[in-house]
């Protein structure tokens, strides 16, 4: 997929550079690139309703982000009130380290911390030079995190995000593959995602081993499988498992779509749960076992995807493109 | 006479134009018969001209930005034609439905008119399903070739239409229902003629038919027609062509001659014949919905059309009561035919200034003939009068009548040809062509009623002399007691009762009226009723699909390549994104949100990736697959619209996004890289209309009472008439706002003449009444009371039977196929009735305080006088 990526994008480019350098000429100053500036994003209701990438829980609250620099926080899942965002770009995802301290990531590499459980932001990191918009945080204490994203990204901080470093994992960086997730395992170890297979294992989050896997496609997500495995997820309906990452052995999971699955949800007694394109949900059983296809709508959205989900008591919360849907149950 | 009190200009008129008409009978009536079969065979030629043009306010600044734009991002000619299965178990994925689906897609793909490059639904090759997988991107038709109806394939169908994104937009929600799409072509380019929306709109229609009608009708040549032989087949038509008058029609067809030429002309009924025979692409289980711009004219025009059908039952209806107001049928046929000829000649002068009938047209020779009718009573009321009290025989009757008449007669007429004129302050194309149409008709009454009825008069010949003025005394002898009891309005309590009755009454209505609602009120197309095929239809497309019949477009004018700047494309994000999600607003579509879906398909349908590239190069790769037919930008980036789909076209919904819309512009400034402007779509027109019917609403009401005031005080000198006559006139249009409300008729183009035409003519009553009144009054010198009783004995009852017959003319409308004509009939038909129940009964009041009683020596039951 790359290859024949970087080959459109080059055979684009070349004409691309010619495009707009007449473009540029004619128009004058064009828009810079390098002078970017973060905007806010605008404020308006049932923000909830839009395109959500990322939940996760801050104590007793739900923190979702979406596009458009949406982020919004719910009690109940019912009703939601927009915070406000410091950028008007994307978040793919989420995390907190306890109830007040997390991370909202995104596109331009964006990186914000909240140290009041979301109800106001800071911008840590931004980089719209680069072109590579970070996928996945993974929150360790208030203190500590690991973010990675598009062509290789990979940083850390120590500092409760005033400073973010890049990490130097060539195993797993120097493809300039995109690292779409970022998990830790059952064993305490750390585990990565990306595009054409790639699954990398890491003991201390800063050396990275890559792992071989059965699959030439991309995994949107991995999620901790057992004692000392994974489960990872992707592209059209495919998902695999591997009991124990130190000796992998992937076994694939008939999931019987090609629906590609891009959120996943561990649940109690080891299940996963599975979200992806189609409005697709589908349940993994801590055994492996697939059960029924389920087709989570709101009416009129046949064809855009799940991203997410979080249990909530007696309910459980879905978003995606159409935003967040509360179903009862599951 | 009554010229005493108007001075020497009512005596001369007379003195010169008197024995013009009546000495020379014969003359007059040759010269206005020549003119009646001139221009009667002028309105024969009187053709339908439906058009999208006129129906917009021409210089409002939406109006301005549309037409502006127009031609890039199009009129909206477009037409959806859906296929539907009836049973709720039943979907798409089933052969039958697919059959009638291609069926619907080769009938549109082949009719005259529909550009065929820009026909869509899932049977034609642009609609092709695009997946990612591993190696890239794999993509096909969405009907795979091959395909047949078994369980496979249909399979595949289903799981290629989930691939292509049509679902919402070519295949509704719930996948029961599909449709086609198609763009027409404003030149045929065959012929080069202008497209006929009218026949495309048949066309359509005989689609609807071919699919879900069981017998199938072809129409063939009886003998041979030039290079086409008998027997070839001109038209195929689901319903039954032959009706009583087949005979005389003609039959739009299009035939191949032998040498591969298309023949597309209207053959003579009488020359072909029709065969029966079983419709081979019946499905029972379908239904079929058609909306569209072209749709809509062909249903406004047929329904216009059956209008006409009504006109005879009024023109009956009028007649029974003159004949029964008359006492002789055939008396009546005089002001009847008059009236008539009246409608003739005012259809024959509209045809020779270039008009052509519009639904709104179409009404006027309605109201011509219920104006002429009721100017025909007062004349033919008057004259009985002579007959029958003053025992004068038929020319000189017809003599007095002229004299007595001329003079108010013309100056009520020259009254309502100014009521009309300020409908002219209203810019809308279609509703000045209304007044201008109307203002002939005044014209050609001027000369039929005030010329020709009197003439025409005087050779009546009066059978049995006695029978008749025994009938015309009974006839009054029954109104006496009534007239008696109103002559007691005279009275000073009476009055006075009358009067705070009156204000308490107006006082309360402008509370109600307070709430009127400025623009369409239903759901809909507002010209068609809400329960008519098309509204039903769109309101079926709306609630299965993911499109919108309403949309508002917003151009987003930027500098050159604006597509391909981050900045600019992120501005009219943010203005779609805060759209959005405002009430009454369905989705929203611009390039931006456009690219942002390419470039996450680009991404492996990854929803992560879905975000403006900040690069040049990704928003060029982003956006290049759209070009300039998309109507997402023009050619060189500088216009970027955003499409606004609202839930409907209320003016409530309307109103508050035109405000939300001005409050972001309001944070704009000039010189800022992106500027938005309204509006176009449907709901921008009709948001520009509403504007201009608020700014309107006032100038047009003022205009008209002031030009009625001045032609009233240049007629009776004095403010005495002034209130008398315009005062219950103002309580009645207060009053009808009043009813607006409580039947839930908004303010719109159609209502705002109705105010014009009603108070235009129900300043006759007043006139009328009044000018009889002060005679009695001031120069007979009566007592008030004995004035009005008299009064009301002379024109009173011409005023009761002219406000039935006003009523009955346009109360034909209300069964009409048009909402706007029912609306129109309805608020009509009061306020004519109502106007000559307030002129009865408010006038007298007035007239108690206002007319100086000169009757000396007469103080009969307490009366006193007071002087204005």
């Amino acid at each position: 997929m790359k290859k024949i990526f970087s080959r459109c994008a080059a055979a684009l480019m070349l004409s691309a550079i010619v495009v707009a350098a007449i473009a540029e000429e004619a128009a004058g100053t064009a828009a810079s690139v390098s002078v970017a500036k973060p905007i806010p994003a605008l404020l308006i209701s049932n923000a909830e309703r839009g395109m959500l990438l990322g939940i996760a829980r801050a104590g007793d609250q739900i923190v979702a982000v979406g596009g458009n620099g949406v982020i919004v926080r719910s009690t109940d899942g019912k009703t939601w009130r927009q915070a406000k965002s410091p950028v008007d770009t994307a978040f793919n995802a989420v995390g907190f380290a306890d109830s007040k301290h997390g991370w909202a990531v995104g596109h331009d590499s964006v990186i914000l911390g909240t140290s009041d459980g979301g109800a106001t932001w800071a911008i840590q990191n931004f980089q719209p030079d680069l072109n590579a918009p970070i996928f996945s945080i993974l929150p360790l204490s208030s203190q500590q995190a690991i973010v990675v994203g598009a062509f290789g990204l990979i940083k850390t901080t120590d500092d409760a995000g005033v400073t973010w470093r890049d990490i130097d994992a060539p195993a797993i960086s120097s493809d300039k593959l995109h690292l779409n997730s970022i998990a830790k395992l059952n064993n305490g170890k750390f585990a990565v995602a990306g595009e054409r297979g790639l699954v990398g294992l890491s003991a201390d989050g800063l050396q990275w081993t890559r792992i071989a896997t059965q699959y030439e496609g991309s995994f949107f997500g991995i999620l901790p499988w057992k004692e000392k495995g994974a489960i990872a997820f992707g592209m059209r309906g495919n998902v695999y498992v591997c009991d124990d990452l130190d000796a992998p052995a992937w076994k694939k999971i008939e999931t019987a779509t090609t629906s590609s699955f891009f959120g996943g949800e561990t649940l109690s007694g080891g299940r996963v749960l599975l979200t992806g394109s189609d409005t697709t949900a589908l349940m993994v059983s801590s055994d492996g076992v697939v059960a029924a296809l389920k087709k989570i709508g709101n009416g009129g959205n046949g064809d855009s995807s799940l991203t997410g989900s979080l249990k909530i008591p007696s309910a459980e919360i879905f978003i995606g493109e159409s935003g967040a849907i509360l179903t009862a149950g599951d | 006479m009554h010229g005493d009190p108007r001075g020497w200009f009512s005596t001369f008129f007379v003195k010169i134009t008197e024995p013009l008409i009546f000495s020379k009978r014969p003359l007059t009536l040759t010269v206005i018969g020549l003119l009646t079969i001139f221009l009667g065979w002028q309105a024969l030629h009187l053709r339908l001209d439906s058009g999208f043009e006129k129906q917009l306010p021409k210089d409002h600044p939406y109006i301005k930005i549309l037409k502006q734009h127009q031609e890039q991002f199009g009129g909206g000619n477009t037409v959806l034609l859906a296929v539907s299965q009836k049973a709720p178990e039943k979907n798409i994925y089933d052969g039958a439905f697919l059959a009638s689906l291609k069926t619907a897609t080769d009938s549109v793909f082949y009719l005259s008119g529909v550009d065929r490059t820009r026909v869509s639904s899932i049977f034609t090759p642009n609609v092709r399903y695009l997946e990612v997988v591993e190696g890239g991107f794999q993509g096909g038709n969405v009907i795979p070739s091959g395909f047949n109806a078994d369980v496979e394939s249909l399979a595949k169908v289903k799981d290629n239409i989930a691939k292509a994104s049509i679902i919402g937009r070519l295949v509704s929600n719930d996948q029961r229902s599909a449709l086609v799409s198609a763009e027409l072509v404003d030149v045929n380019p065959r012929t080069h003629e202008k497209l006929d929306y009218i026949q495309t709109a048949h066309n359509f229609e005989n689609i609807r038919g071919r699919l879900i009608k069981q017998t199938r009708y072809d129409v063939k040549l009886a003998s041979d027609d030039g290079v086409l032989k008998a027997g070839t087949i001109i038209s195929t038509v689901y319903e039954d062509p032959r009706g009583l008058f087949f005979r005389f029609k003609s039959v739009h067809g299009t035939a191949i001659g032998p040498s591969g030429e298309t023949i597309e002309k209207d053959f003579e009924a009488s020359a072909l014949t029709v065969a029966e025979s079983k419709n081979p692409d019946y499905n029972p289980d379908i239904n079929v919905e058609i909306i569209g711009f072209a749709k809509v004219i062909g249903d406004v025009a047929d329904a216009s059309l059956e209008v006409v059908t009504f006109f005879a039952i009024t023109v009956f209806l009028v007649w029974l009561v003159l004949s029964w107001y008359m006492g002789s049928f055939v008396v009546a046929l005089y002001p009847l035919s008059c009236g008539l000829l009246a409608v003739i000649w005012e259809m024959g002068l509209f045809k020779l200034a270039g008009y052509g009938l519009d639904p709104f047209a179409i009404l006027v020779p309605f109201l011509v003939l219920a104006i002429s009718v009721s100017h025909g009573i007062q004349i033919t009321s008057f004259w009985l009068l002579e007959v029958a009290d003053h025992g004068l025989n038929s020319f000189d009757a017809s003599r007095a009548t002229y004299r007595r008449l001329v003079i108010p007669g013309i100056t009520a007429l020259v009254t309502n040809i100014i009521g009309f004129g300020t409908i002219l302050l209203i810019p809308i194309g279609i509703v000045q062509e209304m007044a201008i149409n109307a203002m002939f008709g005044l014209v050609a009454i001027v000369i039929c009623k005030k010329i020709l009825l009197p003439c025409l008069l005087s050779y009546v010949h009066i059978g049995n002399r006695e029978r008749f003025r025994a009938y015309q005394h009974r006839r009054d002898e029954k109104f006496q007691p009534v007239w008696k009891v109103m002559s007691a309005l005279t009275n000073r309590r009476v009055a006075i009762t009358v009067l705070v009755v009156m204000a308490t009454t107006w006082a309360g209505a402008w509370w109600v009226a307070r709430d009127l609602q400025i623009g369409e009120l239903h759901a809909g197309v507002p010209a068609l009723k809400p329960d008519s095929r098309y509204n039903m239809d769109s309101e079926f497309i709306t609630k299965n699909y993911s499109i919108g019949v309403d949309v508002l477009q917003i151009y987003a004018h930027t500098k050159k390549n604006g597509c391909i700047d981050y900045d600019v494309m992120n501005r009219i994000n943010r203005f779609g994104w805060y759209m959005q999600n405002q009430p009454g607003i369905v989705s929203v579509v611009s390039l931006p949100i456009m690219d942002k879906q390419v470039w996450a398909k680009y991404n492996e349908s990854n929803p992560r990736w879905m975000q403006l590239p900040r690069s040049q190069d990704g928003l060029i790769l982003a956006g290049q697959q759209f070009t300039t037919s998309t109507g997402l930008l023009n050619e060189d980036c500088s216009v970027i619209p955003t499409y606004i789909f609202t839930k409907d076209h209320r003016a409530t919904t309307i109103d508050q996004i035109i405000s939300t819309i001005d409050k972001v512009n309001s944070g704009v400034k000039p010189d800022d890289p992106v500027t938005f402007h309204l509006a176009g779509g449907n709901v921008g027109v009709l948001a520009a209309t509403n504007d201009v019917i608020k700014k309107t609403e006032f100038t047009v009401l003022f205009w008209l009472y002031l030009a009625i005031i001045v032609c009233v005080y240049a007629s009776f000198r004095g403010i005495a008439g002034i209130i008398c006559i315009v005062v219950p006139l103002a309580a009645v249009s207060v009053f009808t706002y009043a009813i607006m409300v409580w039947l839930g008729i908004g303010q719109t183009v159609a209502t705002l003449p109705v105010a014009a035409f009603a108070a235009g003519i129900g300043v006759d009553y007043g006139i009328y009444i009044f000018s009889v009144l002060e005679e009695n009054v001031k120069v007979k010198r009566m007592p008030m009371r004995e004035a009005y009783a008299n009064t009301l004995h002379q024109t009173g009852k011409a005023v009761i039977v002219t406000g039935i017959a006003l009523s009955a003319s346009v109360a034909t409308w209300v069964l009409s196929g048009l909402q706007f004509q029912i609306d129109m009939g309805i608020l009509l038909t009061i306020m004519f009735l109502a106007n000559a129940v307030a002129a009865l009964i408010f006038l007298p009041a007035f007239a108690h305080f206002l007319i100086r009683d000169v009757s000396a020596g007469k103080p009969s039951q307490g009366q006193t006088t007071v002087s204005a």
